[in-house]
């Protein structure tokens, strides 16, 4: 018996070694192949090149001109236009030397600022890693954020200016998507006599659990990227990839559009925050259409 | 001296084609500039990594002594700012309701005194078949103050109500559209038609299935009604 077991092991062991090698040969042999195939069309661009370069800087000069322009309005200018000393946001002297205190004080002029509206507002404290649902100064409910990521070019402002880095003004919402609708709407036709009413059913459905992420867009080219800390399904995945290619066009656009009317394209400033689920829908459902923001980051 | 007969060079004609390579040349270039240019944010954001590589993007110098000094005026600034932020949470009892848990807390100042499950607007979207009317049954979000308190209250069905069951729809002022005993033994009004009160489905609290109003169960309302005065406020969200 235990003879039997060893040589049907030794077989499967020696076919896994036989497809490996054949996966590994076919891998070497099919890069081989891309690899001629691509020297061999370099070499062909480099024999024409060489027989007519007119013909080849006609083709080729347009190209690269174009390339170039891309790189220098797309990414160089507008990087020196954000890195340059006060590029992005004038820094007040009092606010770098007493970093933490004018943060604070700055944070506190924002909410001031949001418990003035008359709709409910966002304040975002990541010192003390909490989103708070307000309305006229009174906080509806307190989320704990558990997890904070910043993109880089926000990174480099708050590094750059160890405080808030923006003015005591409040944000605008402009835009938002979500996983998730703003609001759980069924429709329902009225029945037309009280025996069609008295068979419809009439115990209440819990709303599916669905996994939440949002995005929410500001003025000043700010981005909260909210998201639940619970483990996502694939499904979810797929739609938050659709987001960022939206995003991704989006972005485009304006690039294009600041490009039209001769002005440098500028960053966005993304916050990434992972909270409960409930609290992200809650939040999420909770927002107006152009709810206030108060941000502090450091 | 005999020249020495040259072949007649061939005419020099323009190359066909150049201005289809231009063309050609231009919409790679087109192609290419574009997927630059979509990449451009993300491209941009990499290059701020080797910003950061450059040294810290500020220096210790930057934080000036007269900066500093600044300190205490800041902090009396601060507190001063505390001070007025904390004023505006309401000092007598209020409500917070929240329309996606479904829950309430009574609160007296930062001081939550109870807590509980209510129901809240089911957003179902009602359509009348006859009259193509539309209800949508949500409960509206934002600050609200308490305009009404009534005990025993009798509740004057709307037409929906009617609609909904599949009714004719009784003029406005009939008796048919009064109904005893259905919002428990409080109700409070918030305008709008909106009110506070309570169930005759109490396994329901904790769901969305109201036309719009909060319910609440009948210990929780009579505690509530006890602790809210005409004007208190309500918020939802």
């Amino acid at each position: 018996m235990l003879m039997h077991f060893k040589s049907r092991m030794a077989r499967v062991s020696a076919l896994v070694r036989a497809g490996a090698g054949a996966g590994v040969r076919l891998l070497v042999s099919g890069s081989g192949i891309v690899i001629q195939q691509y020297g061999s069309c370099a070499r062909a661009c480099m024999r024409w090149v060489k027989a007519d370069p007119k013909a080849a800087a006609a083709l080729i000069a347009p190209a690269a001109a174009a390339v170039v322009c891309a790189l220098l309005a797309g990414i160089v200018l507008p990087l020196m236009h954000d890195l340059r000393p006060g590029g992005i946001q004038p820094a007040l002297k009092e606010r770098r030397g007493g970093a933490f205190m004018a943060s604070r004080k700055a944070f506190l002029q924002q909410e001031l600022q949001l418990a003035r509206d008359d709709s409910i507002g966002l304040s975002i404290e990541c010192v003390d890693s909490a989103a708070v649902l307000q309305i006229k100064g009174v906080h509806l409910r307190c989320a704990h954020i558990a997890n904070i990521r910043i993109n880089l070019p926000l990174r480099y402002l708050q590094k750059r200016y160890r405080a808030t880095a923006f003015p005591d003004d409040i944000f605008r919402l402009r835009d938002q998507w979500s996983t998730i609708p703003k609001n759980p709407i069924k429709v329902r036709k009225a029945p037309a006599d009280s025996i069609q009413a008295g068979s419809i059913q009439s115990e209440p459905r819990q709303e599916e659990p669905t996994d939440v992420y949002c995005m929410l867009v500001f003025d000043r080219r700010l981005i909260i990227e909210m998201r639940q800390k619970e483990p996502m399904a694939l499904r979810a995945a797929a739609k938050i990839g659709w987001y960022h290619f939206r995003f991704g066009l989006h972005s485009f656009a304006d690039v294009a559009s600041s490009l039209v009317r001769r002005r440098l394209p500028e960053s966005w400033h993304v916050l990434r925050i992972d909270v409960s689920r409930e609290d992200a829908r809650a939040i999420y459902r909770a927002l107006p259409s152009k709810a206030g923001l108060a941000l502090r980051l450091e | 001296m005999n020249a020495i007969p040259q072949p007649a060079l061939p005419a020099s004609k323009p190359r066909p084609g150049r201005g289809r390579l231009v063309l050609a040349g231009s919409a790679i270039g087109l192609v290419l500039a574009s997927a630059i240019l979509m990449a451009a944010p993300f491209l941009r954001d990499a290059c701020y990594a080797v910003a950061e590589w450059g040294g810290p993007p500020m220096a210790l110098s930057d934080f000036s002594d007269t900066a500093l000094v600044k300190d205490a005026t800041i902090e009396k600034q601060i507190a001063d700012l505390q001070r007025k932020y904390s004023r505006l949470v309401p000092q007598d009892a209020y409500l917070v309701v929240s329309t996606s848990d479904n829950t309430f807390e009574l609160r007296k100042g930062v001081i939550v005194i109870r807590k509980g499950v209510c129901s809240t607007g089911s957003y179902v979207l009602l359509t009348s078949k006859d009259s193509g009317q539309r209800w949508m049954f949500k409960t509206p979000r934002g600050m609200f103050r308490i305009l009404e308190k009534e005990e025993d209250p009798v509740w004057h069905r709307p037409d929906w109500a009617f609609v909904e069951e599949g009714k004719p729809v009784p003029s406005p002022g009939s008796p048919e559209r009064d109904e005893y005993g259905v919002l428990g033994a409080y109700a409070m009004s918030l305008g709008q038609g909106y009110m506070i009160h309570g169930t005759l489905y109490q396994r329901f609290l904790g769901m969305p299935v109201t036309h719009g109003c909060v319910r609440l169960g009948d210990e929780d309302l009579e505690a509530i009604f006890k602790a809210l005065k005409i004007d208190s406020k309500v918020f939802i969200y």
